[in-house]
């Protein structure tokens, strides 16, 4: 007759002594190599706490319609400027030569945001003013949402010198940020919200490129326009005015940023627990021996003895 | 038929009785060679005897006799049955022939070679025909070769073909001495000698057995130089200019070489050639009695044989690395095998080392290494080598590829996919044929070429390539307009005729015919076609042409310290048609004039308007402005001299031609600015209210405008540009002050105030980029609400307005900035394109202070200059000639663009509202499930399906496992 399992369960066999024995500090002994060795083993071999981390997120830029140009028009020194900060304007006097400016800012993909700044800048010129190098400053303002509320003044700092007189300069680049230190991960950080020139001053000093450029590489972050091709075409017509066309635009970020406490403990756990796991087997089965075969004796409390004694 | 004799030998000689010898043909075949064997009687004491046989079919294959001898008179010293000797074998005797060298170069004027036979001759002397040719290249020398003229010089006939050879015999096992032409090289065959038992006869040694009459051997020799074309066979000493030195080669007995020498006829080559020449040499049949010679046809030295290297997997290729030269002894190289004992002798040593052939190459790892430091380890874990008879893998030895059809198998079947060879093609062609013009193809013309008949061609038209350089070779494409500015320094050379100065370069008026010759270029009216469309030209004649010179004007000479200017005044000018421009004249061409040091009739501006309809073109309309440019320009300030710069200016349009085509097309072309609703980058429409108040008048861009400043900035020069939808601007321009200007600030303030408002006219902007006039809902009017009087002095805190401009020096309140705000919504999509229309325009005013600075450098302007001052009380405008020192202030006009929402948004719940649209440190309750969430699908909807149903279906795994393990119960 055929023989049926209808149920089984554990039988617990209990090992006792007293608090100064072997046994008890056999006991304590695998308690310790146990717990402590798995945060050493997860803590040497490296990246054990997660100190930084990095998301994607496109920042939410917008240009803020101020621009500084300068033109060097001679090989000897004469230049032409024009700013949308007036106190400047009124400062360069004869210099300043008044451009067409457009620009727009286009949302392609119609997320909300948008992804780039066209701009035709169109400077007057009279035949004799020949163009051999631009300096065109942009300035934007950009926001970061996710993780650290994160909003500041940028730049974009557009330059090119030709030893050929130009017609126009074409750009197409990105507005990249640069980052020195990684972001928080919480909060709001309006560190570096401050203007990058003081156009209330009325003095030539807030307007030196040198002072303007060394401010702002002193943040930790900041932007910078990368681009790669630009396009220098000479040969300008009678009467034409020098052109430049940017394209500036404004790409989705990798963003370093500093985790918050719960996600720090968070990833050092995973790693713990899962080394944790093999020594918990381990030691398991050597305490099991052990005991077992009372290699270390203890008094065995077995409910198998039970049943016989009863 | 031929009758030979062999040599039989007994094995003991023969007594008592004489002994009747008997052979034949052992395995004779229908295909093999055919003996008949003559009885042979041996008398006593004889030990051999000679068989005589005659043979037929010398070219079978080879056949074995063998003989048996009977003793007479019922002697039984040899019996039939018993005296069988071994078998011979008769087979053909092949003699050889070579050239000695086959092959050779010569830069000298003779060439000498030998003709050498494989043996001596023995008997009948062997005369060889040698025939001179030359030959184009190596391929036909061999064809030759193969195929070699062969007759008697005495019967020699021109264009003699030669036979093929049978071959002759050689025989051997019969016991017979080798008649015929004696020939020890040839094969002989030793046949075994059996075991003698009584009264066997045995075979042995050695014969060639004749052959019938057979045509030649050939030998040919390749010797060099030659490319001159084939002769004709009359003379075979002769070919070109070089000669043979004997015609017939005779061997007498015990030659076994003849000289050959080919020389040059006569010193003709004043230059360097090169010449293939081509000697054949072979016995006629005719002419030789001895048929070993006469054997099969061989060819000798043909130099396209290439050599094949053996497969290296087993065979040495390079057993002696010292052995550089094929068929010498290399000095010093022992295991040359072409040295003989003698040159080993004389050598000092051997050629040590990888190149004497006795190198093995030792890495570090091998334990016989000695070549210096080696790590340790190699030491300890050393490797014995040992030789193994496997070479390795190699690839087969590739044979050179001599024709185009294998060039061509073996190029494609391995062609590397990018090259530098040329594929496109250098002229211009199009490949369109089509006769309907299409957007993009060429324009063509018709043209008269120097031999006076019709071409089609291609309309060229200056254009701009690269970065801004002129192609004055450019074609002008179906629909596709350019402008395009070229510069030119004038020199005496370009005012001529023909140069990119002459109106006649360019699209001439069709029925010109002043003077008759030529006719000028026309244009078809279909693509490919042969009808032409008419050309207008007009030709305007400009007295002026400073517009086209680069000024030599700087930037000091117009921001003169003293000199003030405001605001301009129009001026339209107007061009007035040349006086020789009848439409049935000519232009004239670009002429200099040495008094003035003038260029007249200078081509300085050229317009086409080509007309079309449907996929025709209907006519060319040209508008060319001609001018006199001064050769020189002289500069303003300091009064030198330079080289005229010209700005030409080109352009193409093309336009619809509605004059003559139906009602429907009939409408007069008014450019949109986008339909539905406006495009970015299009202009912003106006209008004014009609007279009627019923409608609006479209005034297109020119209601709303900006400043456009001219080539020095100042608004004197300045001009009007349209505003354009989406695209916020700025713009302004520079006006110069004084400090009398600023004694009226009243005036000051109107005439600031007028010229700004002149830039805005209109009363409405359209609301969309194709409004209609008679809707007045679709245009929205613009709000300006300032009705500040300008000449009225605005009041400061706690100053009367009247001391206010009374101070000196500065005026309150100038309108110096003029603002539109333009708002705009999406109020649509269609095919995925927004359709976004202008709701509101409003035009507001920046107030500034203007000062004069009255310290530093520019500030004499403060001190006044009273000497000119002119009485403004009466009038709105301040002349410019006020003088004094002055200083700049600017005038702007700025455009922005503000997108709304096209309906009031409804309210929401601060909690609910996310204006940024991201998901607040990635922790967001929309994206719990983030890979079910369409924030991981990026917004496409298939992927987010995609990813729904894979999550499904995960979960519908788990619960499946669940169900089935009940863990829980």
């Amino acid at each position: 007759m055929a023989v049926v399992e209808v149920y089984s369960h554990p039988v617990l066999h209990r090992y006792k002594t007293s608090i100064c024995t072997k046994a008890t500090i056999f006991v304590f002994a695998c308690f310790l190599l146990t717990f402590i060795p798995p945060i050493l083993v997860a803590y040497r071999s490296q990246g054990f706490w997660q100190r930084e981390a990095w998301y994607r997120e496109q920042p939410d830029v917008s240009f803020k319609h101020q621009i500084l140009l300068l033109l060097q028009t001679s090989q000897t020194g004469d230049y032409l400027v024009w700013s949308t900060y007036q106190n400047f304007n009124q400062l360069q006097q004869g210099r300043v030569r008044v451009p067409l400016v457009k620009s727009r800012e286009e949302d392609s993909n119609r997320d909300g945001k948008s992804d780039a700044l066209q701009m035709t800048v169109q400077v007057p010129l009279l035949d004799t003013e020949e163009v051999y190098s631009v300096d065109l400053l942009l300035f934007f303002q950009y926001k970061l949402y996710i993780f650290s509320a994160f909003t500041m003044e940028c730049m974009a700092y557009l330059q090119h010198t030709s030893p050929l007189p130009g017609a126009d300069l074409t750009v197409v680049g990105d507005l990249r940020l640069h980052q020195k230190y990684p972001l928080g991960h919480t909060g709001r950080d309006t560190r570096f919200n401050t203007s990058i020139i003081d156009s209330t001053s009325i003095f030539p000093s807030a307007y030196d490129l040198r002072t303007i450029f060394e401010s702002y590489s002193d943040r930790n972050v900041s932007t910078n326009f990368q681009t790669y091709y630009p396009v220098w075409r000479t040969g300008r017509a009678t009467g034409q005015p020098f052109v430049i066309s940017a394209t500036v635009r404004y790409p989705e970020e990798t963003i370093l940023y500093k985790p918050g406490f719960w996600q720090l403990i968070k990833w050092g756990w995973v790693q713990y627990i899962s080394i944790l796991l093999v020594f918990l087997f381990v030691f398991d089965r050597i305490k099991t021996f052990v005991f077992e075969n009372q290699i270390l004796n203890t008094i065995v409390d077995s409910p198998t003895k039970k049943f016989k004694q009863g | 038929m031929c009758t030979e004799v062999l040599v039989l030998c007994c094995s003991e000689a023969v007594v008592d009785n004489a002994v009747t010898v008997t052979c034949t043909s052992v395995d004779a075949t229908a295909g093999s060679i055919q003996l008949i064997f003559n009885p042979l009687t041996l008398q006593v004491n004889s030990t051999a005897g000679d068989v005589t046989y005659s043979f037929t079919n010398p070219t079978g294959s080879p056949v074995s006799a063998s003989c048996t001898a009977q003793s007479g008179g019922g002697g039984n010293q040899y019996l039939t049955a018993t005296s069988t000797g071994d078998a011979s074998t008769f087979a053909l005797d092949e003699g050889s022939v070579q050239f000695v060298p086959d092959t050779t170069k010569t830069t000298a004027q003779s060439v000498s070679a030998f003709l050498v036979l494989d043996a001596a001759v023995q008997a009948d002397t062997v005369t060889f025909t040698c025939a001179l040719r030359e030959v184009g290249d190596s391929d036909e020398a061999q064809a030759l070769a193969a195929d070699p003229t062969c007759v008697p010089v005495s019967n020699l006939v021109p264009t003699a073909a030669a036979g093929t050879a049978p071959p002759q015999l050689t025989s051997a096992g019969s016991t017979a001495p080798n008649l015929t032409p004696a020939s020890p090289a040839s094969t002989l065959t030793t046949a075994p000698i059996s075991a003698q038992t009584q009264g066997t006869t045995n075979a042995s040694s050695t014969s060639a057995a004749t052959l019938p009459p057979s045509p030649n051997t050939t030998v040919t020799t390749m010797v060099t130089p030659t490319t001159v074309p084939d002769s004709p066979l009359t003379n075979l000493s002769i070919a070109g200019n070089w000669q043979l030195g004997a015609v017939e080669l005779v061997f007498g007995t015990s030659d076994i070489f003849k000289p050959l020498d080919v020389w040059l006829l006569s010193q003709t080559y004043t230059s360097p050639v090169q010449e293939l020449l081509l000697v054949t040499c072979c016995a006629p049949q005719a002419s030789n009695t001895d048929p070993k010679y006469r054997g099969r046809s061989k060819v000798a030295g043909t130099p396209l044989v290439e050599r094949v290297i053996p497969n290296p997997a087993y065979v040495e290729v390079g057993p002696c690395p010292c052995d550089l030269r094929e068929n010498q002894c290399d000095t010093e190289c022992c295991c040359d095998t072409d040295c003989t004992q003698d040159d080993l002798d004389i050598f000092t040593s051997c050629t040590q080392g990888e190149f004497g052939g006795n190198h093995v190459r030792e890495l570090a790892q091998y334990c016989s290494y000695s070549g210096g430091p080696q790590e340790d380890w190699d030491r300890l874990l050393c490797v014995e080598q040992d030789n193994s008879p496997y070479l390795g893998l190699y690839y087969n030895n590739p044979s050179a590829i001599r024709t185009e059809t294998a060039f061509r198998t073996t190029y494609e079947a391995n062609a590397p996919p990018y090259s530098y060879d040329e594929t496109e093609r250098r002229e211009t062609v199009e490949t369109d044929s089509s006769l309907a013009y299409r957007y993009g193809l060429a324009t063509q013309v018709l043209y008269t070429d120097a031999n006076g008949e019709t071409q089609q061609g291609f309309l060229s038209f200056p254009q701009q390539t690269l970065s801004g350089q002129c192609l004055y070779s450019g074609i002008v494409r179906h629909f596709v307009d350019s402008n395009a500015t070229c510069l030119q320094m004038l020199d005496s050379s370009l005012c001529a005729e023909g140069s990119v100065l002459d109106a006649r370069e360019y699209l001439l008026p069709s029925p010109a015919t002043h003077p008759p010759c030529p006719t000028p270029p026309q244009v078809l009216s279909q693509h490919g076609g042969v009808a032409t469309v008419p050309t207008t030209v007009e030709y305007y004649c400009l007295t002026d042409p400073s517009l086209y010179v680069r000024s030599t004007i700087t930037a000091d000479d117009v921001y003169t310290f003293n000199q003030t200017s405001l605001f301009a005044d129009n001026v339209a000018s107007t061009m007035q048609r040349c006086a020789f421009d009848d439409g049935f004249t000519f232009p004239p061409t670009p002429s200099l004039n040495a008094t003035t040091d003038t260029c007249s009739n200078v081509v300085l501006d050229v317009r086409y308007v080509i007309s079309w309809r449907g996929t025709e073109l209907t006519g060319v309309a040209a508008f060319v402005v001609l001018g006199d440019v001064a050769m020189e320009t002289v500069a303003p300030d300091d009064g030198a001299n330079s080289s005229t710069v010209l700005a030409q200016k080109f352009g193409v349009e093309f336009s619809y031609d509605s004059l003559n085509a139906t009602a429907v097309d009939a409408t007069e072309v008014v450019d949109r600015s986008g339909n539905p609703g406006y495009d970015v980058g299009k202009v912003l429409l106006t209008g004014t209210l009609s007279l009627t108040n019923d409608s609006v008048e479209n005034m297109g861009s020119s209601g709303i405008q900006v400043w456009s400043p001219g080539a020095d900035g100042l608004c004197t020069s300045a001009s009007r540009a349209a505003v354009t939808f989406g695209e916020d601007t700025i713009s302004g321009c520079t006006v110069r002050l004084a400090w009398d200007n600023f004694q009226d600030c009243a005036a000051l303030r109107s005439e600031v105030r007028a010229q700004q408002e002149s830039l805005v006219t209109a009363e409405f902007v359209s609301r969309g980029g194709n409004p209609n006039s008679t809707f007045i809902t679709d245009w929205v009017p613009v709000i300006n609400n300032d009705t500040t009087d300008p000449t009225v002095a605005p009041t400061a805190s706690g100053l009367e307005a009247d001391v206010v401009d009374q101070l000196q020096g500065l005026c309150q309140d100038i309108p110096a900035a003029v603002n539109l705000e333009i708002l705009y919504a999406d109020v649509g999509k269609e095919n995925e394109f927004l359709i976004q229309e202008v709701v509101g325009a409003r035009v507001s005013f920046s107030r500034t202070l203007w000062q004069l600075q009255c310290t530093g450098v520019l500030a004499a302007a403060c001190y006044g200059n009273s000497s000119v001052l002119v009485d403004l009380g009466n009038t709105s405008t301040i002349d410019d000639l006020i003088t004094g020192v002055v200083q700049s202030f600017y005038v702007t006009s700025s455009v922005t663009f503000t997108k709304v929402p096209a309906q009031t948004p409804t309210p929401v719940k601060k909690f609910y509202v996310n204006d940024t649209n991201v998901c607040r440190r990635n922790a967001c309750w929309e994206e719990l499930f983030y890979p079910v969430s369409m924030a991981f699908a990026g917004g496409d909807f298939q992927l987010y399906q995609h990813n729904l149903g894979s999550g499904l279906v995960l979960a519908l795994f788990i619960i499946a496992v669940f169900v089935i393990t009940r863990p829980w119960w």
